[in-house]
């Protein structure tokens, strides 16, 4: 298991459908940045679809957080 | 020699838990062991870090706890000399790691179809096969092999513990007292009523979410099998239902409720349970500190389930018929139904799942790496009926005859008979699957007119954006040590020989986003297969959710019916 890493990402969030059809498939908050693109998550989350994030849609930010493969765990952010 | 091996790292114990913490461990084992004992079963502890013991095994030792290519060598060393029955891992993945293994379905362009670039695994460890990140190199299992986790991360070896425990002193299930309790995300319901159905009888419903869930009551959660059809996430100790209402496409977080939560569940399961969950991450085996909750299939654990089968990563099954993660979880449950150890199950499924893949496609792949075993897998959860004799007969014919005339319940690996028989008849499955089975395996660059058409009609079709994933087909596996030692009767080597496609065809898979404007979600194609030969179409399909096509050209993949 390759182990997650913690770093700070800079790019602008986007609202896309994630997880083709699978049972992950839903309405996810991706992260565009130069390093690649990243599925938002925020740890402890309650919900599937996090209102949190949904609101940065649209929005350049910082981002930190711990990338799990191409899931990135938010603890923190700001608008860049 | 060894009926079951439990293996596991005693230095990675002791940086979780001290020394004081490994000798209630040492103590937990030893019960477990007298317990086999008095179930008929020689059972035998390694550290793979022991040098002395390994040694005498003339197998590697481990000196880095999360070496993966030390722990597979260890691990075929001490499955070579001991050549046990059933072998149990003691530990989460802090102890011994999974493998990991490529996912095929994985695409770099367009991470965020599948974020898996990896598929974690102990398939591996199941196998004789030498490591490899390949998981067509692991499709022919003939070890029966699961695993007692810890929690990841931890330093109270309670939870341990209190597994050890569950194991030594396991609740069975009659046969005759089998009852199920089905939780589904409501647009996936007519998909996990068939499986529901075919494994618990035509009466057994589920409960589709939303509008039930997560508060089940007692006597819901009571049933003894539990089956879950529902969304996971990554790292959360809760999956989650979805709403099918119509609607081309769901945005709000209520569209998406909370189905089945750990936190609710915590000391409400019944020991002896059997789950299986179909869910994305279902048996991940993370680090749960942040969350402050266990993970689902640790919670059912704590509670004294028998066995948690599921996924460590995303998993995939169409909205309304059967396939993938639905197949081989009904496939274990079948297993289990039957009469089989939990880890026979797991290893039956695995088999009879790659038999009848034709060919073995990418999702195929990563649903049978995927899935594991979560508990001990010597354990037979459901009691078949003691053979009686008839009052009746013993009285005409007397006691002698009529013990000649009672009829055993099938025993399957409860004896050490039947355990032979099983390891001769899984040993023959996986020298066939090795030599015959047709895996769509080797990504090749797209470029030939038949890719380019592929991704035109799926443009066509509305699947946004195609990416255009190219496979060539081949026959057998690059290793194949099984086939190599073991002789397979000549009448079914020659029927799976006249069944075994050709591998000279090339598979190509478009997927995408889905552009849901102006159809029914339903009806929504999400992938474009095309078979070629040749440079000439041979088959295209137009996949709606992977449903009717794949089951319609692997029919003997329907799991029967209970009986």
């Amino acid at each position: 298991m390759a182990k997650p890493k913690l770093q700070t990402l800079v790019g602008r969030v986007v609202r896309r459908h994630v997880g083709g059809r699978s049972k992950y498939a839903h309405p996810g908050v991706v992260l565009e940045t130069d390093a690649g693109t990243f599925v938002l998550r925020r740890e402890g989350a309650t919900n599937f679809v996090d209102p949190a994030l949904v609101a940065l849609a649209g929005k350049s930010v910082r981002v930190r957080g711990e990338t799990d493969g191409h899931v990135l765990f938010v603890t923190s952010w700001e608008e860049a | 020699m060894a009926d079951k091996v439990i293996i596991s790292n005693r230095a990675a114990l002791i940086a979780k838990y001290g020394s004081a913490g490994l000798r209630k461990i040492n103590g937990a084992l030893r019960r477990l062991v007298a317990a086999d004992k008095a179930r008929h079963l020689t059972t035998r502890v390694v550290f793979l870090d022991d040098t002395k013991a390994m040694a005498r095994l003339g197998a590697p030792a481990v000196t880095t706890a999360s070496s993966q290519r030390q722990n597979k060598a260890a691990i075929d060393g001490v499955f070579a000399k001991l050549t046990p029955d059933y072998l149990m891992i003691l530990g989460s993945v802090d102890v011994i790691p999974h493998i990991d293994l490529a996912n095929p379905v994985f695409d770099p362009d367009d991470p965020e179809v599948d974020v898996d670039e990896m598929v974690e695994s102990d398939l591996p460890y199941a196998c004789d096969a030498p490591l490899s990140t390949k998981i067509e190199d692991f499709i022919a299992p003939s070890r029966v092999v699961g695993r007692l986790p810890d929690v990841t991360g931890d330093d109270d070896p309670q939870y341990l513990l209190t597994l050890l425990a569950h194991a030594a002193k396991p609740v069975t299930t009659p046969s005759t007292a089998v009852s199920a309790f089905g939780v589904t995300a409501q647009l996936w319901r007519r998909s996990t009523s068939k499986s529901v159905r075919a494994l618990f009888g035509a009466g057994t419903k589920s409960r589709s979410s939303p509008r039930l869930g997560p508060d089940w009551a007692d006597d819901e959660l009571a049933h003894r099998f539990h089956f879950i059809n529902c969304h996971g996430e990554k790292r959360t100790p809760r999956f989650f239902g979805e709403v099918d209402d119509g609607r081309e496409e769901h945005t709000d977080p209520p569209d998406y409720p909370v189905a089945h939560d750990a936190s609710r569940i915590a000391k409400r399961i019944q020991a002896g349970t059997v789950a299986a969950a179909e869910c994305c991450y279902g048996a991940e085996l993370y680090d749960p500190r942040r969350q402050g909750q266990l993970p689902i299939g640790q919670t059912y654990l704590e509670c004294g389930s028998v066995a948690y089968f599921g996924s460590t990563t995303i998993a995939y099954g169409p909205a309304t018929t059967n396939n993938y993660a639905d197949i081989i979880c009904r496939l274990f449950l079948e297993g289990v139904l039957a009469g089989r150890s939990t880890g026979d199950a797991a290893l039956t499924a695995r088999l009879e799942y790659a038999k009848v893949a034709k060919p073995i496609d990418a999702f195929d792949l990563k649903t049978l790496a995927q899935f594991i075993l979560l508990g001990d897998p010597s354990l037979h959860p459901v009691r078949k009926p003691k053979p009686r004799r008839s009052k009746m007969v013993a009285k005409r014919v007397g006691i002698a005859a009529a013990k000649s005339a009672t009829v055993a319940a099938p025993s399957f690996d409860a004896s050490a008979g039947g355990r032979q028989a099983r390891r001769t008849r899984s040993r023959e499955d996986a020298a066939l699957i090795e030599t015959t089975a047709a895996v769509a395996c080797e990504r090749v660059s797209g470029g030939s007119d038949v890719a380019t058409a592929v991704a035109a009609r799926a443009a066509d079709a509305g699947i946004a954006n195609p990416s255009i994933l190219s496979f060539a087909t081949r026959v057998g596996t690059r290793n194949a040590p099984m086939a190599a030692t073991t002789p397979v009767p000549a009448a079914r080597a020659v029927r799976a020989a006249r069944r075994a496609p050709t591998g000279d065809v090339r598979v190509h898979i478009a997927i995408g986003r889905m552009n849901r404007a102006g159809t029914r979600r339903l009806k929504q194609p999400v992938a474009i297969v095309a078979q070629e030969r040749g440079g000439q179409v041979i088959r295209v399909e137009t996949i709606y959710g992977k449903a009717e096509a794949a089951n319609s050209r692997r029919p003997s993949r329907q799991a029967t019916r209970r009986g």
